[in-house]
């Protein structure tokens, strides 16, 4: 009654007519090689989408680095962004590494099975038998997790980038509101300048009204050599002035000295504002407002 | 009649101490004197730092009617709950005494250390804040209000990030907020950060991480164990914690981009609008005065005459005359009042006007900021819990099984 299970199955094989075994044989077969290929066709996928993660941080990579290189050879950036990008460069970077470390496992797995690869039909091939190993299973399994880690990466690199773009919008917003308020500046020093001009001007003429009488009344006193350098000393006196580096020297000199390196983005905003000013009043409130604002910090 | 009176003095009483009790229950407000903000002395290491997440203020809702009586407007309230949250973030840098200083858009518990702020009173002359500063471990380090009034000269040389007229307010908060740092030790601060994490962690995937945190009878949360030092879960929330506090930065450019071009009108209408405060204040004081003097003289006319005395008839006239001068004279001052009473109302809807628009553009980036970052967690979220029954082979729950692949 207890016949040994090889016996059973021998049984049914003579019991069987030969066409039907090998019609039975050849859809097993078939089958084999469509689970085989299948997940070959997966593999390939999964390799393709790592292999576009690490493209798509890679060009992140890249982007920041060049963005990184800007600022760090823009004057006016505050060190806090040059931080922030940093520390985001670091992230990038970070997740180029383990994307290589992906993509790197993904294509040896890939290049254990695919050259073994034989074409549909010619399923004979002994690599078919590992898709039944529980090792391959198993790594079925892993792929699942490896799947959604790979998501969960992808949705990380969006957000980076979602943020990025949000960062950029701010920063273009800023240098515009930066453009605004310099062409503001320069506009009311301008408006100030050709004012000033008006004034020097009419102060001008009278002074001129003024020399003629004294020269008129000091006639032949004055060598002219001696009468155009003290014109071109009272010029260039009144120049100097007027850029804020005569005799009259104000707190507007000193702070030129200051180095600009600790400046945060409102200190600069400020100095910047100071240096490109013509108008020497206004100028004057600037580098006051800095002055203000530096000593403000530092406390 | 008599039995009556008793309890309805009683009733009275009563009511009136009630008000008085109710009038403290609600803040007792610390008058701020000059505070100069007490800076850390020497640097401290990074695992010694706290990081603060300070929530939009709060402000109950103002209407038209309220808002004119505090001598204000509600969208210039509405544009406080930022800039005030934002200033005192600048105040907390300043100080050296803690990590990241951020302004959070809601109350989050995931922080080191969250500060709570309502604004109770704001209106160029007076800056009241109610005040709560809870630890991620669920200490409360502060809970009080405090009162500052402001001056003419107080609105010259302010800084924007630096010094703003209720510069000693924000230098009280900070002062106290170091002074109860100080008192932790080491151990108890890195409780604080492990908590933070834990929290963060547990929002995040409840799944995995329920159960490392409890709660004690007091609300106090303890730690009741550790991931390991290579959990992958938590290396993935970490990362995600990461990106939190990247979204959080990025909403703290737009809070200060928002800050900076409310500075300066800001800065004008609270100058002006002290200014009119003032001046209201002082020509009703005058017309009060100038009316009661008028009463008064009247007063005394009438008592001569009825008191018949002699010899007084032309100083009644005068008295009389005297004093309907003065009380006119009262009444004109009083319409004075109204004149600066409609200055500030129109000072305020100006600037409430000026700022409406800054106000929508800055909330709706805000809106589409937090909207995109709230869609992300929640995928997030998804994701966690997915890889989480992956990896410990649990049976996933339906609402899982159901969601999208």
């Amino acid at each position: 009654m207890n016949k040994p299970l090889y016996a059973v199955f021998m049984n049914y094989l003579a019991n069987i007519k030969r066409d039907k075994l090998l019609i039975a044989g050849m859809l097993w077969l078939g089958l084999v090689s469509l689970a085989y290929g299948a997940s070959l066709e997966e593999l390939k996928s999964r390799l393709e989408l790592a292999r576009e993660n690490l493209r798509i941080s890679e060009t992140a990579e890249a982007h920041i680095a060049s963005e990184l290189e800007k600022l760090n050879n823009s004057e006016n950036v505050s060190p806090e962004l040059i931080k922030d990008y940093e520390a985001y460069l670091g992230r990038l970077q970070e997740m180029v590494t383990e994307n290589r470390r992906i993509v790197k496992e993904m294509e040896a797995d890939y290049a254990e099975y695919a050259p073994t690869r034989q074409p549909s039909g010619s399923s004979t091939s002994p690599e078919a038998g590992k898709e039944l190993d529980p090792e391959i299973l198993e790594k079925e399994e892993l792929d699942e997790i490896a799947s959604l880690e790979r998501e969960f990466g992808d949705s990380l690199v969006s957000f980076d980038e979602m943020l990025l773009k949000k960062w950029d919008e701010i920063l273009a917003r800023s240098t515009e509101k930066m453009k605004d308020l310099s062409e503001e500046v320069a506009a009311a020093g301008q408006q100030a300048g050709q004012k000033g001009k008006e004034a020097d001007t009419s102060s001008a003429e009278t002074t001129a009204e003024v020399q003629e009488e004294t020269e008129d009344s000091k006639e032949g006193q004055i060598p002219p050599e001696e009468g155009v350098d003290a014109q071109k000393t009272t010029a260039e006196g009144r120049e100097s002035e007027s850029r804020g580096e005569g005799k009259g020297q104000t707190p507007t000199q000193k702070q030129r000295s200051y180095p600009s390196g600790d400046d945060d983005i409102v200190a600069r905003q400020i100095r910047e504002a100071a240096e490109k000013e013509t108008d020497p009043e206004l100028k004057e409130k600037l580098w006051k407002e800095y002055e203000e604002y530096k000593k403000g910090s530092s406390q | 009649m008599v039995h009556m009176e008793r309890p309805i003095q009683t009733v009275f009483l009563i009511c009136a101490l009630l008000f008085v009790l109710n009038g403290c229950a609600t803040y007792q407000a610390q008058k701020v004197v000059p505070t100069p903000i007490i800076q850390a002395q020497q640097e401290i290491p990074e695992e010694e730092l706290l990081d603060v997440g300070i929530a939009v203020f709060e402000s109950e809702e103002l209407t038209e009617e309220k808002a004119k009586k505090e001598g204000t407007h509600p969208d210039i309230r509405k544009a406080e709950r930022h800039f005030i949250p934002y200033h005192l973030k600048n105040t907390l840098q300043q100080s050296s005494h803690w990590g990241a200083v951020r302004v959070i858009p809601t109350e989050t518990p995931e922080v080191d250390l969250l500060v709570i702020g309502e604004i109770l009173e704001s209106n160029g002359e007076h800056l009241i804040l109610k005040i709560d500063v809870i630890d991620a471990a669920g200490s409360t380090w502060l809970h009080k209000a405090y009162k500052a009034e402001a001056t003419d000269s107080f609105y010259s040389g302010n800084v924007p990030g630096q010094k703003d007229a209720f510069q000693d307010l924000y230098n009280c908060i900070a002062n106290d907020m170091a002074a109860f740092k100080k008192k932790l030790g080491h151990d108890e601060i890195q409780k604080i950060r492990t908590i933070s994490k834990l929290k963060f962690a547990a929002d995040f995937a409840p799944d995995a991480f329920e159960g490392y945190l409890s709660k004690d009878k007091k609300d106090r949360i303890n730690v009741n164990r550790l991931p390991a030092d290579d959990d992958p879960m938590m290396e993935r929330l970490l990362q995600i914690r990461d990106r939190d506090h990247m979204y959080v930065d990025v909403l703290n450019e737009y809070y200060e981009g928002f800050y900076n071009d409310m500075w300066h009108p800001y800065e004008d209408w609270r100058k002006t609008n002290l200014i009119e405060q003032v001046a209201l204040r002082k020509v009703k004081r005058d017309a009060y005065l100038r009316q009661a003097a008028g009463a008064l003289m009247m007063a005394l006319a009438l008592g001569l005459a009825i008191g018949d005395v002699d010899n007084t008839y032309a100083l009644q006239n005068i008295l009389v005359f005297g004093g309907g001068m003065v009380m006119v004279d009262g009444f004109n001052i009083s319409k004075q009042a109204e004149i600066h009473r409609m200055a500030i109302q129109e000072l305020s809807e100006s600037f409430g006007s000026e700022m409406k628009p800054v106000v929508m553009e800055f909330k709706g980036k805000e809106y589409e900021l937090t909207g995109s970052a709230e869609e992300q967690y929640k995928h997030w979220r998804e994701l966690l819990r997915k890889i989480y029954y992956e990896e410990t082979g649990f049976e996933q729950p339906d609402d899982l099984k159901t969601s999208r692949n």
